[in-house]
């Protein structure tokens, strides 16, 4: 990874436009208010279009033309995406977007908008905050506070096992596979499938939990991006524990002003079809992540068509719950194939694998046994916490000294550093 | 705090802050044990590397010697005291360089290359030399503004983990966490791998399959090829000014040491024997095939003292060879 000073740029772009376009939707009304306001969403969405999509959209005209026996006169300009990107253009366009809702007042100290959107905790990868929630606290004076201390230092360490320890661990396996997915059998896939849904989760909320566990360091604040999102019992819970300052964002910003639930079935249906597939499309300039925010639109539209027309449900018993929450895990395990595969002929390879149950008696591995029992072991333990001890209690400080060195130890012990990113940093 | 923590973080952006640092003595060169070593920390192959004796060759010959090469023949392992020549100048081999021929010297070009990227950077004519005055390099307000845009701080994990954990203390720490991955999970760092019977430390490249696999085939078409490119490179560098071109192609510490992983696709036995081959060959192999496990370190990819003398003495012998042969009234 390089730094690339010029980029620097694009953020003070946007955050120049966005300070100065607040004050001026602030001061107008009627269609005045929202030309300012659509001057920063065109600025903003603009900067995503170019740096985020132009190549994408430029390959399939290109593609497209080429059906046609005809050249693209665009050259490709080899445009990198800065790490971030989609994460400060977002809360910069909600900051905007309120401002013109008149649920907040502009900001009118240039260096806590600029710390708003530059926050360096959330910047490359969220939680995609919200003004209301933010701008007040950076105008806050925080006194010194051990527990807030303490709590930022356990959530950091409990990312950070997320992330070496489950994460990357998993990513061993799971890139093990999905490198090369024709010479790999079906059962092996299916492992590596399931072994993504704890990866991804792992990687995305553990860097979530040390952006939290950093903001609290310093005494602030920031919204809650996870809540164990693989024990939904429908894939409309998945989405209220799984990203949620993306769902949130996406149903503020874009569901609602689509008429949220205030339009007939057919329209409806539509609308999350529409919002399911951009929120595909946030994620990156390919197909596979539109097929993937997609396959969820239809999914929740499936289950909301059997709700209202069929109106079958399974009785409220354990073992019914265990049931649902068993399908709605294999329905998103099962889309993530598409999150993951390197194009669209590789997922379709690999479910093709996972559904003809081809070579199920054949099993490869780039882990041990011993490692994959431990692999399971580091699932088990990392459910588990989750469900039933969200909150780590740091109030006895000689206990919390124990975990924290415990965790520290774990995590550099049993912590596998090969480098990897975070999976989000792409988007 | 700040200030610390910016200074660490130039330093995980520069190299040359780096070196400083580690010429001044304030940090330790964490390659004190080989690069191998480094990455995998397994106790056994903790051994400090040779530090070689200076060689003392008479500097004599009007020779310019131009050293294309990679880490084997990089500043530090070798200068120009190694060399008979009196004019000396190394360029990297997977770069592209400018230099001045003197017409009046005899004028040798050495194409060193590890036999891991030999089939990538022979997959076409080796350009990696050019020749141009001072009077080429003339930028425009453009091209200043093109630099400006493209400028960037290549970021170095590596430099980072050398001034933090370098130090013995952190290297034990290290070995503690590689022995329980390597006992526990059997899995050691993922750049490298550990021959059959465990005895030696190689680079993960050589042990993959790909255009670096010391043990995928390679077809009869694809070594005429590459030899056909050797061929062109020589006549090529030739017709520029060089009176004589060699190639070395140093074999990887695998195709050696870790045979019993696969086998051997013979690379460079079958280039270097091939007919149609008119490049002079120093052979690498040979020296380091006969040497075995003495001829590499025992936690690096490189070659020892005694590995590297071998091949240095070998390349005097073909310089003063040359001389007398290609130009026998100097």
């Amino acid at each position: 990874m390089a730094f690339k000073p010029i980029y620097i740029l694009i953020l003070f772009v946007t955050v120049i436009v966005d300070y100065y376009a607040a004050f001026l939707i602030d001061r107008e009304e009627g269609p005045k208010r929202k030309m300012w306001l659509m001057l920063s969403l065109v600025a903003n969405i603009g900067f995503l279009a170019l740096f985020k999509y132009f190549n994408f959209i430029n390959q399939n005209i290109g593609f497209a033309l080429g059906l046609m026996g005809m050249e693209n006169p665009i050259p490709n300009y080899g445009l990198e995406l800065p790490i971030g990107l989609s994460f400060h253009t977002f809360q910069a366009m909600s900051y905007t977007i309120e401002v013109y809702r008149k649920k907040q007042k502009p900001e009118k100290d240039f260096a806590i908008y600029s710390l708003y959107v530059m926050f360096y905790p959330q910047l490359v990868a969220g939680p995609i905050e919200r003004p209301q929630n933010l701008l007040v606290q950076f105008h806050t004076y925080f006194k010194y506070n051990f527990e807030n201390i303490k709590q930022g230092l356990i959530r950091i360490a409990w990312g950070l096992f997320k992330k070496v320890v489950v994460a990357d661990r998993l990513a061993i396996m799971v890139d093990y596979c999905y490198t090369n997915p024709v010479e790999q059998s079906g059962s092996t896939l299916l492992l590596a499938t399931v072994f993504y849904s704890f990866q991804i989760y792992c990687d995305f909320s553990g860097y979530s939990d040390i952006a939290i566990g950093c903001a609290r360091l310093m005494g602030f604040n920031l919204m809650e991006n996870f809540n164990v999102p693989y024990i939904s019992k429908s894939i409309s819970e998945f989405w209220s524990r799984w990203h949620i300052s993306l769902s949130t964002w996406f149903k503020d910003y874009l569901y609602i002003p689509l008429g949220g639930n205030r339009v007939g079935e057919y329209r409806l249906y539509l609308n999350y079809f529409i919002v399911f597939t951009i929120s595909g499309l946030w994620h990156g300039p390919s197909w596979n992540f539109i097929i993937w925010g997609a396959l969820h639109g239809i999914f929740l539209i499936m289950a909301m068509y059997w709700k209202k027309h069929v109106g079958l449900s399974l009785p409220k018993t354990k073992f019914s719950t265990l049931l649902q929450v068993s399908f709605t895990f294999a329905l998103v395990t099962l889309s993530w194939v598409f999150f993951r595969a390197q194009g669209l002929s590789n997922a379709m390879t690999i479910l093709t694998k996972i559904f003809s149950f081809s070579e199920y008696t054949v099993f490869s591995s780039p882990l041990a046994t011993t490692e994959l029992w431990f692999s399971f072991l580091v699932i088990l333990i990392l459910m588990l916490k989750e469900i039933y001890f969200p909150k780590i209690d740091t109030s006895k400080t000689p206990e919390f000294y124990v975990m924290f060195s415990g965790l520290v130890l774990i995590c550099y012990f049993f912590g596998v550093f090969t480098s990897n990113q975070f999976i989000y940093f792409q988007f | 705090m700040l200030l610390l923590v910016g200074f660490l973080w130039l330093e995980g952006c520069s190299s040359t802050l780096s070196t400083w640092l580690f010429e001044k003595g304030l940090v330790k060169d964490d390659y004190r044990y080989g690069d191998l070593y480094r990455m995998a920390n397994l106790k056994d192959f903790r051994v400090l590397k040779e530090v070689c004796a200076s060689s003392k060759v008479s500097q004599d010959k009007n020779i310019h010697l131009v050293l294309a090469g990679d880490s084997f023949t990089e500043q530090g392992k070798i200068d120009s005291s190694n060399f008979v020549a009196n004019s000396f100048t190394y360029i990297r081999v997977d770069g592209k360089a400018s230099i001045v021929l003197d017409t009046s010297q005899y004028n040798v070009l050495v194409i060193e290359t590890v036999e891991r990227h030999f089939r990538e950077r022979f997959v076409s004519v080796w350009d990696g030399v050019s020749f141009s005055s001072k009077d080429d390099v003339n930028l425009g307000w453009k091209d200043y503004f093109k630099k400006i845009v493209a400028f960037e701080l290549p970021y170095s994990n590596e430099l980072h983990e050398g001034v933090l954990f370098g130090y013995d203390f952190a290297m034990t720490v290290r070995g503690w966490k590689a022995s329980l991955n390597y006992y526990l999970f059997n899995r050691v760092d993922s750049h490298v791998k550990l021959n059959k019977s465990e005895e030696h430390l190689l680079y993960y490249l050589p042990s993959e399959k790909g255009i670096s696999s010391a043990f995928d085939s390679i077809s009869d078409e694809e070594i005429n090829d590459l030899v056909t490119h050797v061929n062109e490179t020589l006549f090529k560098y030739k017709d520029l000014g060089f009176d004589k071109v060699i190639l070395s192609i140093i074999p990887n510490k695998t195709s050696v040491l870790g045979t019993d992983l696969g086998e051997y696709n013979e690379l460079i036995s079958r280039v270097q024997g091939s007919q149609a081959l008119q490049m002079p060959i120093l052979d690498a192999y040979g020296i380091l095939n006969s040497l075995g496990q003495k001829g590499y370190e025992k936690g690096d990819t490189h070659w020892t003292c005694i590995g590297k003398q071998q091949w240095v003495d070998k390349l005097n012998e073909l310089l003063t060879q040359g001389l007398k042969n290609d130009l026998p009234e100097l």
